[in-house]
């Protein structure tokens, strides 16, 4: 399969008083219909990624290629109409505009998009019975709670069928039992209907959806594991690596041999 | 959903947000709309007096758009500061900068077409009050209501101009390529302020200097426009560099500045001074000039009293006037066509010169009898070398300055050897000039130094009614001013002159005044609740190790009062210096208008200041 994302040798460095170094050197690639977490401690510089791969932040060196275009290469509105066709996002604060209904929202894109209301109604009603809240479309986003508004922002992700969905900490304002929905909500869109997505967590659980896992520490590569049949074992593996990851070399050889 | 209704929306469901906004664009629209109708008014067609209103008012109203046009770009730039993380997600769906753009322009298209609306309905009942006052103080009857149909079309047109070129402005302040710093917010913490000692001491010292002056007296020359820049350059300063320098040294003394809440409203003022500085600057020159204008009128106006001549026109007529019968046949026949029954004097009149210093200034000597004759005073046992001295009623302020003795000039301008020592200085009598009355036998020895003139009073009711035919008579027999053989003043022109003009000026100013102390108090309620999320932030992890809200609403207000008055106080100094220069200069009742005026702007601004308060401590406490 071909390659949807690849990302090449990103350096990214936060300048300041004290400067800092966020990514060094930082290459995968994600083939079509993945879905990936990328993990790592607090500070690794995984939100880092996934926002210069967004397009909302500009690496200091390196290329990112969405389905073999350079989004950082192209002009202000050509860039518009990029993220608008290519990219589905979805933050851990949901970033649905208060002032419109779920239903609204959901169909921001594809207003900007100029589409015909009525493919609007129709495409609204196709993508909120698959999620399940088609009974919140004139709700305001005040009026529900926060795993469905998570949903809500992942129909209006998906709506205009993007080659690939960003989430930044998807689960990261939910508890359990929204947190298995919206986790559940994305890993059937990847499994129903190939939707390539890219998501960035800390949460073993949330990680343990996807098919595949990239671990980042201090901005460098540092593991990656693949997902077998079962997700309990994968579990068990990502908190494997993550005691890796977090603590010292002490810690390991007591505790995990 | 299109588009266009996605603005709609955005507009009528995030009402709160946009309604300070609206607001004040309707002030402005409203402010603006009042004063075209009474530019425009069909009563103000005709007439000398409307001529000099409507360029007053003119003026007034270019001032006020421009003033609109600075006020609604400040409105739009902090309203969309507010709504950059909408913003955020909205490039981060696709939208291009055009779209972006038409979303502003539409949203400010709404709002403007509303404030337009909203400000012409407020106009209309507003209109009322305002006529009823404007005529009283023009002294014409109220005017009445009408259709203006051409205020209207420029107020709307104009406005809509205004709101389309500021929305394309205004996509300036959105650029795409900080995504995520409208998302997040820049993240970035604000550098502290740090003013520079030289500026700060430099402001300090323009001011001192400035003031130093003044207090020095005898100010003429270039020095008030050295005064007067030295305080304007001061007052940048001051406010730009020397009052946050004074908070940092404040933050140096540890006992103070460690005490309670005053760390809180202290660190936070530093920030806020900075940031508010040019406004300050601009509100405090602005309110000085105001009450220093008003301090000058309102003195001016209670000080020359027209009212207090004799007669109601005065006409004076040089020995060598051949124009003399003309004129008194005008003035009979002008008097009589507009149905004014009068009665005329002629009092035989010596114009003559005398010696002050470097001048040589004219002065009307009448006899004794005459004074008595024609004006009731009496001044009988004067000596032969003595006169009682009645100055013009222009003069009335510089009484003091009357002369204690007149060398008398002959008619060639060569100084005689005759003296009149003044035994006694008294009310006008006229409006011409300052009249000496002197014994009968010294004004027939003495009245051959000066030209053997004539003048003549008119006396008649209603004579407020007059001034039409008094400024015509005016021109027509001053002509082109060149070989004018005569002198003319009338009560309704003097009068309009030092009461009505200065009053419609006051009217004016204070307008304008006005406009800008409410402008310059919802600039500072806007930044207020710009940052008001921030500071609830603040506020809340400062009640979570224990700030009490009685605390918390006492370190708001102390910054509040220091952000509303401080600009107030320095504008009430710069006032009281320069009316300190014009006491020198011999003006001395201001104190009472003074007073008037700066406790009017006091209690406005401190209705404001409450108001803002309240609603502040409210939206914290949320």
């Amino acid at each position: 399969m071909a390659n949807m994302l690849e990302v090449k040798h990103i350096n990214k460095t936060y300048k300041g008083q004290v400067s800092y170094q966020a990514l060094k050197q930082i290459s995968f690639s994600i083939e079509e219909g993945e879905f990936t977490a990328v993990m790592g401690p607090s500070g690794s510089g995984k939100t880092t990624l996934l926002n210069i791969i967004s397009t909302i932040d500009r690496p200091d060196s390196g290329d990112i290629l969405i389905n073999g275009e350079n989004p950082h290469r192209l002009k202000r509105t050509k860039l518009a109409h990029f993220r608008r066709k290519q990219l589905g996002f979805v933050f851990q604060d949901f970033n649905l505009l208060d002032t419109l209904t779920i239903g609204e929202n959901i169909m921001l894109p594809l207003t900007l998009e100029k589409e015909a209301p009525s493919v609007m109604e129709e495409k609204l009603h196709g993508i909120a019975a698959k999620l399940g809240i088609e009974n919140l479309l004139n709700k305001r986003t005040f009026e529900v709670s926060g795993g469905q508004r998570q949903r809500a922002a992942i129909a209006r992700a998906v709506i205009h069928k993007p080659s690939l969905i960003l989430a930044d900490e998807p689960t990261g304002n939910l508890d359990s039992k929204a947190t298995k929905d919206v986790m559940e909500t994305l890993q059937s869109l990847n499994r129903d209907d190939h939707v390539t997505a890219l998501m960035v967590t800390h949460d073993p659980v949330s990680a343990s959806y996807c098919r595949r896992v990239i671990f980042i520490k201090d901005g460098e590569l540092f593991n990656e594991i693949y997902r077998g049949e079962n997700r309990q074992v994968f579990y068990e593996q990502i908190l494997d690596v993550l005691s890796m990851l977090g603590g010292n070399a002490n810690d390991l050889s007591s505790v995990r041999l | 959903m299109t588009f266009l209704q996605f603005a709609y929306k955005n507009v009528t469901r995030n009402k709160r947000a946009y309604l300070a906004f609206f607001l004040s664009s309707a002030f402005s629209v409203l402010i603006f709309f009042t004063f075209a109708m009474f530019l425009f008014h069909p009563a103000l067609k005709e007439g000398y007096l409307n001529n000099i209103a409507k360029k007053g008012l003119t003026a007034a109203e270019w001032m006020i758009f421009v003033f609109s046009f600075l006020f609604v770009l400040y409105s739009v730039n902090a309203f969309l500061k507010s709504r950059n993380k909408e913003f955020g997600i909205l490039l981060m769906q696709g939208i291009t900068p055009g779209q972006l753009r038409k979303l502003i322009t539409a949203e400010n298209m709404i709002i403007g077409v509303m404030s337009i609306a909203a400000g012409i309905i407020g106009g209309f009942i507003f209109s009322k009050t305002f006529f009823t006052v404007g005529a009283y103080i023009l002294e014409m009857d109220a005017l009445p209501l009408y259709m203006p149909w051409k205020a209207l079309g420029i107020t709307a047109c104009g406005f809509l101009l205004l709101f389309f070129f500021l929305s394309q402005f205004t996509i300036l302040f959105v650029r795409s390529n900080t995504v995520i710093k409208l998302i997040k917010g820049t993240g970035k913490v604000k550098p502290e302020p740090k003013p520079s000692v030289l500026l700060s001491l430099f402001g300090i010292a323009c001011l001192c200097g400035g003031y130093g002056m003044v207090l020095k007296g005898n100010v003429h020359g270039a020095e008030p426009f050295i005064i007067l820049l030295l305080t304007v350059i001061g007052t940048y300063f001051f406010f730009s560099q020397s009052s946050i320098w004074i908070l940092r040294a404040l933050k140096k003394w540890k006992t103070f500045y460690l005490r309670g809440k005053n760390i809180i409203w202290v660190s936070d003022l530093v920030y806020r001074l900075k940031d508010n500085a040019r406004l300050f600057f601009i509100v405090s020159i602005i309110s000085a000039v105001a009450f220093t204008a008003t301090g000058v009128l309102a003195m001016y106006k209670s000080t020359v009293g027209a009212e207090e001549s004799a007669y109601e026109m005065e006409y004076l007529s040089y020995s060598n006037n051949p124009k003399e019968q003309t004129h008194l046949k005008d003035i009979d026949h002008e008097l009589k066509t507009h149905g004014f029954t009068y009665t005329k004097d002629k009092i035989d009149v010596s114009y003559v010169r005398y010696q002050e210093g470097e001048t040589v200034p004219p002065v009307y000597m009448i006899s004794e009898s005459d004074a008595a004759k024609y004006f009731h005073v009496k001044v009988n046992g004067l000596k032969e070398d003595e006169a009682v001295y009645f100055p013009g009623t222009y003069d009335r302020n510089f009484k003091n300055e009357a002369p204690d003795q007149l060398k008398l000039l002959n008619q060639k301008g060569e100084l005689s050897d005759q003296k009149l020592s003044v035994k006694e200085v008294k009310k006008p009598l006229i409006s011409l000039n300052a009249i000496i009355a002197v014994n009968d036998q010294t004004f027939d020895q003495l009245k051959s130094l000066g030209d053997k003139a004539s003048l003549y009073g008119y006396s008649y009711d209603h004579w407020k009614d007059s001034l039409e035919i008094s400024q015509s008579l005016q021109n027509e027999i001053y002509g082109n001013y060149i070989d004018v053989h005569s002198d003319f003043a009338s009560k309704a022109g003097t009068y309009y002159d030092t009461v009505q003009l200065p009053s419609l000026s006051l009217f004016i100013g204070l307008f304008i005044a006005i406009v800008f102390f409410v402008a310059a108090a919802s600039f500072l309620y806007f930044r207020l609740f710009t940052d008001l999320d921030e500071d609830r932030e603040r506020y809340r992890s400062l009640a979570k190790i224990g700030l009490s809200e009685r605390e918390m609403a006492q370190s708001v207000t102390i910054q509040l009062a220091i952000l509303f008055f401080f600009p107030f106080v320095i504008a009430v100094m710069h006032t009281l210096f320069a009316l300190r220069t014009l006491a020198v200069e011999g003006y001395s009742d201001v104190a009472g208008p003074l007073s008037l005026t700066i406790g009017g702007f006091f209690i406005f601004q401190l209705l404001f200041f409450l108001a803002v308060r309240s609603s502040y401590l409210k939206k914290m406490n949320k």
